[in-house]
């Protein structure tokens, strides 16, 4: 909400505007203070130069002597229009320009005290052609401000959904008097009215009291419609709000001022003279203002007379009743509409409007009748108008009154900070709440009634708590028993995880958890998948099923980055079914040599796994693909993606590996590891190469060399696999590490007798040859 | 010959050697099979007994010198030689990879909950609009959801628009004293310069016996100065949420102008960091707890744009757009 300081100042006084810019937002108005950049001429005077004498040392520079009334300052001015008696605005030491504060400088060798100003350097206007010359009128040393008038300073404020009172001048001007201790001056209303009574004239029924409360009709007659007066004018732009004709401009000013929407009809146009306050029938329609003709259904709620719909109640008004220059009399609408109801109209017609955002709030009911009147003593000012007698004014007139109890004791208790009954009270009143019952430990207070957000106690604990100040509570640690830390292992094992995969060259990505169809789904276990209703575009329909398809695209997305190079990247977020939410860790990685990728990907997996305890193995399923056992548990899925997947995905490398992990089986099966007593005894380490058939699987020889039961191999390990030159092509080399230990020094003699019984087995069980080993 | 001048020759080529090469050559010469000290003790046989004797002694004296010579020469040598190494040469380069910095982030508050003994907790994401909203005293048409556009799976569940309603299922299953952060995804429908679709929030709930405002704000000011820095200050201003009451924002200070106010903070000096507030007593009612007993506070953060302020990252869509090149960066 704009509030044009001009304005608020006739309701309260207004010593400095940045001083009740930060008080306001400190006490819950947050605001900004627009225009600042036009500064407010503080330390800005009208000067006369009395002497002009060129620079010394510089060709663009002069000096003069200029009066600022008290005193003749030297200051060194470098604009060609300057003559020896103009009036010129001179921005004297510590005055702010723009960003700058004026200092006392000296320019080339010579001292200046102050800045002669052009119009642009005072943000008047873009002119920074030469020094802004003034009425030669104006008296020497006088503030600018008072020259030329300030500039309109208006702070943008964000009110708070709770707070729909201070969405009006008068509730900002509330606020204002309580933080900056000032007093408040509300305007005096007084009409003058005709004999004729308006409910000789106007009728108004409300048919659906759920959603009106209150309804108030005035009537003025023999209006003159015109533009509305310029002070007027001014106040409604300033506030964002576009002069209209005197009448409608009376219903916004009204509506700003006091935070009541009104409505102004042609009442030569209500049919019957008669107003009813009805929901629409289904598929009644009505043309509003903006010239729109809407479709309506049983939720709407119209105004209406005998005949048709003439408005949308809090929303718009309907052209088939609009004010004109040819109106006459005017019958002014002051209602209490349903929040709700208006809210929903609102919103399902897309017309969202100042006058619904203040119904949607909630409004109180003496409002109402207060508004009424301050817009027909308007109107009878402002438009000539003859307001007609008294009110038609149906429902309601005044809100349940909220007592509440605060027990001062819990003050402290609650907000940590001892601040006295007597100080409460004080704040509270000054709100413009009442004591209406005390005693030494609690007090009861009426609030008033405007304050529609206060209903329960700790909400005066806030009243308090905002005006005393939040900056004077204290700042402590709470006290209390600790409770039961509660380890958290998916959080646990992600962080391992991050800083394992970094360490080995992964990059963490974060991609979002939804995305089309097609993407959302890329393995296809199933088709349950989670579908918004409402997404921004069908790029963000699906919640992921997998990480693949996102993988896939960040893939591509760096198809140029470190060409060449293997890519490795990981994510841990969550997948979606409409079951279940399952954390997941994915991995992709991305290069040209197939093996080296699937190398680096079992690899990284098996450093992760070992870290955390757990025994890793990858357990073919089908072509390309293979269960990750966790344990004795399927945690997950690996696979080597092919050219196909790859091409639709527009992924330029030749070769990728993804995988991804199930969290939650991970974080379950994490070991403590248990130490292992170091060996006493040296222990000997052999490597043997093995050349054998290409469809000899490595898991194969493994279990076969472990089938004979060494009592003295520790462990084996293939390290390396060669395939290519110097081979044939259906056969590959394995080479293996091999590990002997025993509580007793071994003879080489015994690890040889070994090594031989497992190359005959090669031989024997595969035909495998030795390529040579070494001790 | 004779000895002295020997060694006059030894000591002038000895300054002349430069490598380890010239060494060898001055090895062979002075104390090889075809050297002058060689041959000169090969032929002390030929000497009377005092000469053999004064002559010997001089000769293994000066052999003893020469390989002391040699030898410190050879030192020198190598010290030279070291300190010829170029340390603007290249390190090897390391792989390394990169944590998102929203991560990082995450992790630096993780560290900063434990030390305050807030337990971490989660929730779904696909959330019931009774966890997200009713049960945190927002009912159907409240005008706050106005400020949480959400996405709908279907009339009774969004995707969460806050990391709230796990303050809503933790109190379900546990009693006070309860200190949780919620680390999570959470989704509304915005998309610019500022918001994304999907962003990360840092939930707080504390409920106790005996808590107060004025201890939100000492926690919160743990958090914020453990984040942003120990010389930021720290401010708090009146808000709303309906969760809470009385509900309060946090700024720090900013840190391009120090507080004097720039483009960065909108020339307030203060930059937005969070929203909290005391637990508002309708929620605490709605879980079973005895908002008479009971009091509790809590707090949201936007990891997001916690991340930006510390990174200086004015576009937030970059956390998503996983360029590497931005990734590499952290």
């Amino acid at each position: 909400m704009r509030i044009p300081i001009s304005w608020l100042k006739e309701y309260v006084e207004v010593k400095s505007v940045k001083e009740l810019s930060d008080k306001l937002t400190m006490s819950g108005t947050e605001n900004e203070i627009l225009h600042a950049e036009k500064g407010d001429f503080e330390k800005i005077v009208v000067g006369e130069i009395l002497e002009i004498k060129k620079h010394p040392n510089a060709d663009k520079l002069q000096i003069t002597k200029t009066s600022v009334g008290k005193e003749t300052l030297q200051i060194v001015c470098g604009a060609p229009n300057i003559k020896v008696g103009q009036k010129v605005p001179v921005a004297l030491v510590g005055a702010q320009i723009g960003e700058f504060e004026i200092r006392e400088a000296e320019l080339r060798g010579i001292k200046s005290h102050g800045m002669l100003c052009s119009e642009s350097e005072l943000g008047i206007s873009d002119d920074h052609s030469g020094i802004m010359v003034l009425d030669p009128r104006a008296k020497v040393g006088e503030s600018l401000g008072n020259v030329l008038g300030l500039p309109e300073k208006i702070l943008d404020a964000e009110i708070t959904p709770n707070r729909g009172d201070c969405l009006s001048m008068i509730g900002i001007a509330r606020e204002t008097a309580v933080v900056t201790n000032q007093k408040l001056k509300l305007p005096q209303i007084k009409i003058q009215e005709a004999k004729e009574k308006a409910s000789d004239f106007l009728s108004v029924e409300i048919k659906d009291k759920d959603l009106c409360r209150r309804y108030i009709g005035r009537v003025i007659k023999n209006v003159k419609v015109g533009p509305s007066p310029q002070w007027m004018q001014d106040s409604l732009s300033a506030s964002g709000v576009r002069p209209i004709s005197n009448i409608v401009d009376v219903t916004n000013y009204v509506m700003l001022e006091m935070g009541q929407p009104l409505h102004a009809f042609d009442a030569e146009k209500i049919s019957g003279r008669k107003i009813i306050v009805r929901r629409a029938k289904k598929g009644e329609k009505i043309e509003t203002l903006d010239g729109t003709v809407r479709t309506l259904n049983l939720k709407d709620l119209v105004i209406a007379d005998d005949k048709k719909a003439i408005a949308l109640a809090g929303v718009m008004g309907g052209a088939n009743s609009e004010v004109t220059d040819r109106t006459k009399t005017v019958v002014l609408e002051s209602a209490n509409f349903h929040p709700t109801s208006v809210r929903k109209t609102a919103l399902s017609l897309a017309l969202r409007s100042e006058s619904s955002a203040r119904f949607e709030k909630g409004l109180p009911l003496q409002l109402t009748e207060e508004a009424a009147d301050r817009a027909a003593a308007l109107l009878a000012e402002i438009a000539d108008g003859e307001v007609l007698a008294g009110k038609v004014d149906m429902g309601e007139k005044k809100d349940k009154e909220t007592k509440i109890t605060i027990m001062f004791n819990r003050i402290e208790t609650f907000l940590g900070e001892n601040i006295s009954p007597s100080r409460a009270i004080e704040i509270l009143t000054r709100l413009g709440f009442q004591v209406s019952d005390k005693t030494k430990d609690r007090a009861v207070f009426i609030v008033p009634y405007w304050r529609l957000d206060v209903s329960i106690e700790e909400d005066l604990f806030e009243e308090i708590a905002r005006i005393y100040g939040y900056e004077n509570i204290p700042s402590t640690l709470p006290e209390g028993v600790l409770p039961i830390y509660e380890v958290d292992k998916k959080n646990e094992v992600s962080e391992k995880t991050r800083d394992i995969f970094t360490a080995l060259g992964f990059y963490e990505v974060l991609s979002y958890s939804f995305t089309n169809k097609e993407k959302a789904n890329v393995l296809k276990k199933d088709n349950d998948l989670v579908k918004i209703a409402n997404p921004l575009s069908q790029e963000q329909e699906f919640m992921r099923k997998d990480l693949l398809g996102s993988s896939l695209e960040i893939a591509a997305k760096n198809n140029d980055y470190k060409r060449g190079t293997i890519k490795k990247i990981f994510e841990i977020s969550s997948v979606y079914t409409s079951k279940t939410e399952l954390m997941k860790l994915s991995g992709f990685v991305f290069g040209e040599e197939a093996e080296e990728v699937f190398r680096q990907s079992k690899g990284s997996l098996e450093v992760l796994f070992n870290t955390l305890g757990v025994a890793i193995k990858l357990k073919d399923c089908k072509k390309n693909e293979a269960v990750i056992i966790a344990d004795k548990n399927k945690a997950g899925s690996f696979m080597i993606l092919d050219s196909t997947i790859m091409e639709k995905f527009k992924v330029k490398s030749k070769s990728a590996c993804f995988f991804e992990i199930d969290m939650k089986i991970l974080a379950k099966a994490v070991k403590v590891k248990k130490y292992q007593n170091i060996p006493k005894f040296p222990g000997s380490e052999r490597d043997l190469t093995f050349i054998v058939d290409e469809s000899l699987r490595v898991e194969d020889l493994d279990h076969a060399i472990g089938s004979l039961k060494s009592s003295i191999l520790e462990s084996k390990e293939a390290v390396a696999i060669y395939r290519g030159k110097g081979l044939l092509p259906d056969k590959k080399s394995v080479s293996i590490r091999f590990i002997y230990q025993a509580d007793r020094t071994l003879t080489d003699q015994e690890v040889d007798d070994d090594q031989t019984e497992i190359i005959k087995l090669i031989k024997d069980k595969f035909g495998g040859e030795v390529r040579g080993g070494k001790g | 010959m004779n000895i002295q001048d020997m060694k006059k020759q030894f000591v002038k080529d000895l300054g002349q050697t430069g490598s380890q090469k010239d060494l060898e050559v001055l090895r062979v010469k002075y104390l090889g099979k075809k050297s002058e000290i060689y041959s000169s003790l090969r032929s002390l046989g030929q000497l009377d007994h005092e000469e053999r004797k004064v002559m010997g002694a001089a000769l293994n004296q000066l052999r003893g010198e020469i390989e002391a010579g040699l030898k410190s020469q050879e030192y020198e040598l190598a010290q030279k030689e070291q300190t010829v190494l170029d340390f603007s040469e290249p390190g090897k380069k390391f792989e390394i990879g990169h944590k998102h910095p929203i991560t990082q982030v995450y992790e630096e508050l993780f560290e900063i909950a434990k030390t305050l003994g807030f337990s971490i907790a989660d929730g779904p994401e696909v959330e019931s609009d009774w966890y997200n909203f009713e049960a945190l005293n927002m009912p159907k048409d409240h005008p706050a959801r106005d400020t949480q556009d959400s996405f709908y799976i279907d009339e009774s569940t969004v995707l969460r628009t806050q990391t709230s309603p796990v303050q809503i299922r933790y109190m379900e299953k546990h009693k006070p004293p309860i200190r949780i952060v919620v680390p999570g995804r959470t989704y509304r429908r915005d998309n610019d310069m500022t918001h994304t679709p999907m962003f990360h929030q840092l939930e707080g709930l504390l409920v106790d016996d005996r808590v107060t405002l004025a201890d939100l704000k000492g926690v919160l000011t743990v958090f914020a100065k453990g984040i942003f820095g120990q010389d930021r200050k720290v401010r708090f201003r009146p808000h709303h949420f309906p969760f809470t009451e009385p509900s309060i924002e946090a700024d720090v200070s900013c840190g391009l102008c120090g507080g004097k106010g720039c483009r960065s903070c909108k020339y307030s000096g203060w930059l937005e960091i969070l929203g909290a507030g005391m637990v508002h007593p309708n929620v605490l009612k709605n879980v079973g707890l005895d908002f008479k007993k009971y009091q509790g506070f809590a707090f949201g953060m936007g990891v997001d744009r916690i991340t930006m302020l510390k990174f200086d990252i004015d576009d937030t869509r970059m956390f998503f757009d996983n360029d590497l090149r931005f990734l590499e960066q952290f």
